[in-house]
């Protein structure tokens, strides 16, 4: 009965990635030029490290904000709990589109926040907020942020209340007793919020090619233009399988320090 | 024991704070464009100087934008069909072989969270336009079925390994073949769990954007698709229009998922 869907996704899913590998290695024999293009070539590699730059960044903002929310959470009484929630839930499920747009209307240079900035005489020419990395990054944040709540909010539910208890007892602080019982018990759901949060960063398509303009390209851009302006598919399979191979790397890191299938059972 | 608990857990204060602003931070963008949406002029201005429905006019009037939709409910039913079929064989057949727990499968579905869309819309982009199935629908609803079967195979096993084996044991016991035994005990147990993973498979296909953007062509675009590829060039106030409506679908899908599982926080989706 697995096998239905078993073999549809090997066929339609599984396939289709591992074809990636001969489309960028085969022209008539095997060959490594595309590769070497890509590592070579200032243009690619600098957007591979400004994508990294720019991920870290978002995975350590949602992370400052996640973390106070998650807690919040597992503390609060049932009741507001629930409610609570629906403030993490209704985005998390909500179209990607539609939150980048939010984003475009606030940040445009003729948008709400230029608007209203020049209506209370704070600035008189607009600002530029929109086609930067500071646009990309609050988009990417707005619409990663339920990816690291969710499973700090089902490590640190799972702490047993009473070892911050016991350490109060013994005359620790809530302070002292936070930093040295909770927090180091909630690392594993950090972890998984931070790998979860860092590799959906990697692959954003969307909200930088909205957000960012085509002068603020992540590697996701670059494929892009590849496949669609310049017509190079061999290419464009190369940077895929590299994206691909990045992502494989640190889900295999995690695996090594944490164990993979920790994730599932906190994401559902 | 209560008592004790709210005086010595006491947050501080900074913590609500902290958190009232991120929560500000996540709704604030969501309101304006519902409160846009009604505005009067095409001038994005906020508030709105006037109130209209316009751009919900213009939504239902324009040929382009209803067909989008169209296509977009047919991949949707679609999908949904597929998937949610597809994902309780698989969770029946794997719960029956006691595999839900095992590393190899647990990864097998997380795969698909993890990996870029991006990279998944170039790949199928390449075998789909050997295998004329660009441009179709078929294509569409197969791709769609691929993202939605890992979260719909996690939602169904996780719940039929919530429910007691024994109940099907005795049916069997009391002379149910193995088929009866499945229709009559176990699928109506797992009822509100395949209900939700139908409301979740038809979002993830209703708003999917990448794979859409790679794979569809004229006729088979949707109505995400059209949004992507106006918003490439301007911001249109129709898509505020369409953004609320998605808002609202969204929104009422989880409402109602809520209520009909009644304990929302074990199911957290």
């Amino acid at each position: 009965m697995i096998l239905p869907a078993l073999a549809l996704l090997l066929v339609f899913y599984f396939y289709p990635l591992i074809k990636l590998i001969p489309l960028s290695l085969f022209e008539k024999g095997f060959t490594l030029k595309y590769f070497i293009r890509f590592f070579s070539d200032p243009l690619y590699y600098r957007t591979l490290l400004s994508t990294l730059k720019l991920c870290l960044l978002v995975t350590l903002c949602n992370l400052a904000m996640g973390y106070p929310v998650a807690y919040l959470l597992s503390i609060v009484k049932p009741r507001t709990a629930t409610i609570l929630f629906i403030f993490v839930i209704v985005p998390f499920w909500m179209s990607i589109l539609v939150r980048t747009y939010a984003w475009m209307v606030l940040l445009q240079r003729n948008g709400i926040i230029n608007n209203l900035l020049i209506q209370i005489r704070l600035i008189d020419k607009p600002l530029r907020l929109i086609y930067t990395e500071f646009a990309i990054s609050l988009g990417m944040i707005h619409i990663l942020l339920p990816f690291m709540v969710l499973p700090i909010f089902s490590v640190l539910k799972g702490i047993d209340p009473n070892f911050k208890y016991a350490a109060m007892t013994l005359g620790a602080s809530s302070k002292k007793a936070f930093f040295t019982i909770t927090f180091p018990l909630s690392i594993p759901g950090v972890a998984s919020g931070i790998l979860l949060v860092f590799v959906q960063a990697l692959g954003f398509y969307v909200t930088p090619m909205l957000l960012g303009g085509p002068q603020n390209l992540m590697i996701s851009g670059l494929i892009d233009r590849q496949m669609f302006r310049f017509l190079n598919w061999p290419f464009g399979a190369t940077i895929s399988l590299v994206l691909l191979v990045i992502t494989g790397l640190f889900m295999i890191g995690f695996d090594r320090l944490f164990g993979l299938e920790t994730i599932n059972k906190r994401m559902f | 024991m209560m008592q004790k608990k709210s005086a010595w857990n006491k947050p501080p204060y900074i913590l609500y704070g902290v958190c009232a602003l991120v929560f500000l931070f996540i709704m604030i963008p969501v309101l304006i464009v519902i409160i846009i949406s009604f505005s009067g002029t095409s001038y994005l201005k906020f508030p709105p100087s006037s109130f209209s429905f316009r751009w919900y006019q213009e939504f239902f009037s324009n040929k382009k934008w209803m067909d989008a939709a169209l296509n977009s409910l047919k991949i949707g039913f679609g999908t949904t069909l597929v998937s949610v079929t597809l994902g309780l064989l698989a969770a029946l057949g794997l719960t029956k072989k006691n595999l839900t727990r095992t590393k190899w499968l647990n990864v097998l579905l997380l795969t698909p969270l993890m990996v870029p869309t991006i990279i998944v819309a170039v790949a199928l982009y390449f075998v789909f336009a050997r295998w004329h199935l660009l441009g179709t629908f078929t294509g569409m609803i197969i791709a769609h079925s691929c993202l939605a079967i890992p979260f719909v195979t996690t939602l169904i096993s996780s719940s039929l390994y919530g429910i007691d084996s024994r109940l099907y044991d005795a049916a069997r016991s009391l002379g149910a073949n193995h088929f009866n035994a499945i229709r009559l005990v176990v699928l109506p147990l797992i009822k509100p769990a395949i209900l939700s993973s139908m409301l979740f498979a038809f979002i993830t296909s209703f708003d999917e954007v990448i794979v859409a953007s790679f794979i569809t062509k004229q006729e088979t675009t949707t109505l995400p698709k059209l949004m992507f590829d106006y918003l490439k060039f301007e911001i249109n106030p129709v898509i505020s229009a369409v953004s609320t409506l998605l808002i609202v679908l969204t929104t009422s899908i989880l409402l109602f998922n809520a209520l009909s599982q009644k304990s929302t926080m074990e199911h957290k989706f």
